[in-house]
């Protein structure tokens, strides 16, 4: 969709709104429901990115993966932050889903959700992030794949998901829509059998991993073919090194993750070479979106995937992440040297087997290999760093699981919002799913929401919750006090929550205590507008 | 004269030679509402004194605790996959909550909700797969999970060894909700569940509801090769 037509639509839908016959109006009125009405402007413009996609891979999807078709037949999930949900092209949008009036997207219908909207402010840029899910169903009953994007406002720097000194793009979310859409022709085509990783690096993973990730960019960088193959022999080598800290099911893992994650990053790092290479001519402009380049920058934007990469190497926390850069390099390093790569991926075989297939690596090489990773490599400084990483994070870990007390809970899944992209996580440490603070938490700011900085070792958990233990809690008379309006379900409204280890704020709130937790769950970070008086016709 | 009445009859008449209780059968239709979507199972369950097998479609699983193994089978690719149960009665080692000893390769990723439990009759009663029930609802509250429960307490069937509790709670998502539904059956006095309902807001996902219930209930013998692997199936991996 053009700027024109954009905006044409835009018109269209303002005009079938006004516009509507007195008879249907009367007739909605009589039976209690009400005319969807247009969606802003700024959640329609967010749709016309996908209108980018669709035109971007209709240039690339052939060439970025043989047989990529279907794309435009994947609906897409868009989730707001004030909790406004736009489905795009779903065959049978559930309840309360309610279909737009003169709007589509790519040819295909467009509904919305307004059931749980907020009053939180939507306003461009948003970023975000998301992945396929079944959602809804066929007329049939068959669960409908789609593609589920929850898109917000930029996040505090530091914060998980902030792109520190990157200005904010389009392109970055054409491209990761073209990476969600890959993931779903990924099904039924390019399955691994195992599922996802769930490791933290100890001092040996954390050491060969870093070498293993330098060694695939020295291979990646490497002027000709057989130079790249001797470094991929070393990251072979480096793999297997790293890997003796791992079971067989997690070395299936990552090699699995590595094939999921790493076929769709390079999905879009393969789309960028081509648009380099001339074949792509943006439909939209910089007039249309202010943050859009038509990929103008495309060199750049190919030179950051290997500053990724060097980066992934050198961060020890969430072993996880890596499979994105990894596998991205790995599929780029096959598209090199390993003729038909793709079709063995097709059958189940992941890229470190088909390069180290194609790559063998006689008995004499590996001492050689690993000799030349210790001494060509960084290796020392690797270590280094890995036992002082690990050391650290340990520590942390055990002061923070060791402290018994009352426990306080702050819930923000309420308000769909990551606890851990609100505060900076300097001197934090990730485990799994916690983010482990050791030195206290920075405390955060959101809309109407305000959470003190908490001067103890505390941490976050599984995304949405902030988590402390209060030691001295037996020497108090009181677990906490809290001010603001009672409301007859027992939330307060207005609400100060002041507890001994931080003091939280929220225009709405409820708090569940039992024995030894004060759960606190925020229910609104903006006030709400008050309810309207008079009477609808 | 029902199956049921024949078996009370035959144990009230005969006293030798003692023959082996009835093995059980259930067929256990559950629901998983997710994401707007309800997927429906039908399971077919079997129970004999230290054995117990269920079908879902083309897969089937097998619990021979006279041989300390469960095999997971593919109807329809005729493979089968094997492991060993510890022996029954072995608990598993509590999780060590101050991490002294905790694994740091795998620390961190299994949270597990344990709710506190608050549990009561809630008065209604009803008739499910032939058998008088009970209704319990519970509510339970987690650091980071929420639940809601209800489920039918309900009369055994007499004369029966086995229970069909574990095959209907499997169904259910957490380990505290299917702890807390066993405990209180057996509170009284050994009633078997028919039926539950379990709404779960949990940590990370969106709201889920999972749905169990017993279609059909009775005592009797199971076919031959109920408890066997065909043969002709061959066993994956190394």
């Amino acid at each position: 969709m053009n700027a024109s037509t954009r905006r044409r639509l835009t018109a269209l839908q303002a005009t079938l709104v006004a516009a509507l016959p007195a008879a249907l109006a009367v007739a909605l009125s009589a039976a209690g429901a009400q005319p969807p009405a247009a969606l802003p402007p700024v959640v329609v413009g967010e749709l016309t990115v996908l209108e980018e996609t669709y035109r971007l891979l209709d240039s690339t999807a052939e060439k970025i993966w043989p047989g990529w078709t279907g794309y435009r037949d994947v609906p897409f999930l868009f989730e707001f932050e004030n909790r406004l949900r736009v489905l795009v092209g779903h065959p049978n949008p559930p309840a309360p889903f309610q279909i737009v009036p003169g709007l589509a997207v790519g040819g295909r219908s467009v509904a919305a959700d307004r059931s749980a909207v907020t009053g939180v402010k939507v306003k461009p840029f948003l970023s975000g992030g998301g992945g396929p899910i079944n959602f809804g169903a066929a007329a049939d009953g068959t669960p409908v794949n789609t593609v589920h994007i929850s898109l917000g406002s930029p996040r505090a720097p530091g914060g998980e998901g902030a792109e520190a000194a990157e200005p904010p793009r389009t392109e970055e979310k054409v491209l990761m829509y073209l990476h969600e859409l890959f993931h779903c022709f990924q099904r039924g085509r390019i399955q691994p059998r195992f599922g996802n990783l769930r490791f933290n690096a100890d001092a040996d993973f954390a050491t060969w991993s870093q070498i293993e990730g330098f060694a695939l960019e020295r291979a990646y960088r490497a002027a000709d073919p057989a130079a790249a193959r001797e470094r991929m022999k070393e990251f072979t080598v480096a793999r297997a090194l790293k890997r003796q800290s791992m079971n067989d099911t997690q070395r299936n893992e990552e090699s699995a993750d590595d094939v999921r994650e790493g076929t769709a990053t390079y999905a879009t790092l393969r789309a960028l070479e081509i648009i380099r290479a001339g074949g792509f001519k943006p439909g939209r402009s910089g007039a249309d979106d202010p943050y859009y380049r038509g990929f103008a920058d495309a060199d750049r934007m190919i030179a950051s995937y290997a500053e990724r990469l060097l980066k992934s190497a050198a961060k020890h926390e969430d072993p996880k992440m890596k499979c994105y850069d990894y596998g991205c390099f790995q599929c780029a390093l096959a598209e090199r040297l390993v003729p038909g790569w793709q079709q063995q991926v097709e059958q189940g075989k992941p890229m470190d087997a088909i390069l180290a297939g194609a790559i063998p690596i006689g008995e004499g090489e590996r001492a050689d290999a690993e000799r030349r990773l210790r001494s060509d490599y960084p290796f020392e400084e690797a270590r280094g760093g890995a036992l002082a990483f690990t050391g650290a994070r340990d520590a942390a870990y055990r002061a923070i699981a060791s402290r018994e007390g009352r426990v306080y809970i702050v819930d923000l899944k309420p308000v769909r919002q990551f606890i851990n992209t609100l505060a900076p996580r300097t001197g934090a440490y990730v485990l799994g799913l916690l983010t482990l603070f050791p030195a206290g938490y920075p405390g955060f700011t959101l809309d109407a929401v305000e959470l003190s900085p908490v001067k103890i070792p505390c941490n976050t958990d599984q995304l949405y919750y902030f988590r402390a233990v209060d030691t001295e809690s037996n020497t108090r008379s009181q677990a906490y006090t809290v001010a603001g309006q009672r409301q007859a379900d027992g939330s307060y409204a207005d609400a100060v929550v002041t507890t001994p280890l931080f003091t939280l704020r929220a225009p709405k709130l409820r708090i569940v205590e039992s024995a030894n937790r004060v759960k606190i769950q925020v229910l609104a970070r903006v006030k709400q507008a008050p309810a309207a008086t008079g009477s609808r016709p | 004269m029902t199956l049921e009445l024949l078996l009370v009859y035959l144990a009230g008449t005969f006293t030798w030679p003692a023959s082996p209780p009835p093995d059980l059968h259930a067929v256990i239709r559950s629901e998983f509402v997710y994401m707007a979507s309800t997927r429906t199972t039908t399971s077919e369950w079997w129970a004999s004194d230290g054995k117990s097998t269920i079908r879902q479609g083309d897969r089937l699983s097998i619990t021979r605790e006279d041989l300390g193994v469960v095999w997971r089978a593919s109807l329809k690719e005729g493979t089968y996959s094997e492991r060993t149960i510890a022996p029954a009665g072995q608990a598993a080692a509590p999780p060590d909550a101050a991490g002294a000893n905790v694994d740091m390769r795998t620390a961190g990723y299994d949270w597990e909700p344990s709710y506190e439990w608050s549990v009561k009759a809630s008065g209604q009663s009803s008739t499910i797969a032939g058998r008088a029930c009970r209704e319990f609802v519970a509510t339970g509250d987690a650091d980071y999970a929420e639940a809601r429960v209800s489920f039918w307490a309900c009369d055994p069937l007499p004369g029966v060894v086995r229970n069909p509790n574990d095959a209907v709670v499997a169904s259910l998502a957490s380990r505290s909700v299917r702890r807390m539904i066993l405990e209180t059956l057996t509170k009284q006095g050994g009633a078997w569940v028919l039926a539950a309902d379990e709404q779960q807001e949990p940590a990370i996902a969106p709201t889920m509801v999972m749905r169990v219930r017993v279609e059909t209930l009775e005592a009797g013998a199971a076919p031959a090769g109920t408890f066997d692997l065909p043969p002709s199936f061959k066993k994956l991996g190394r």
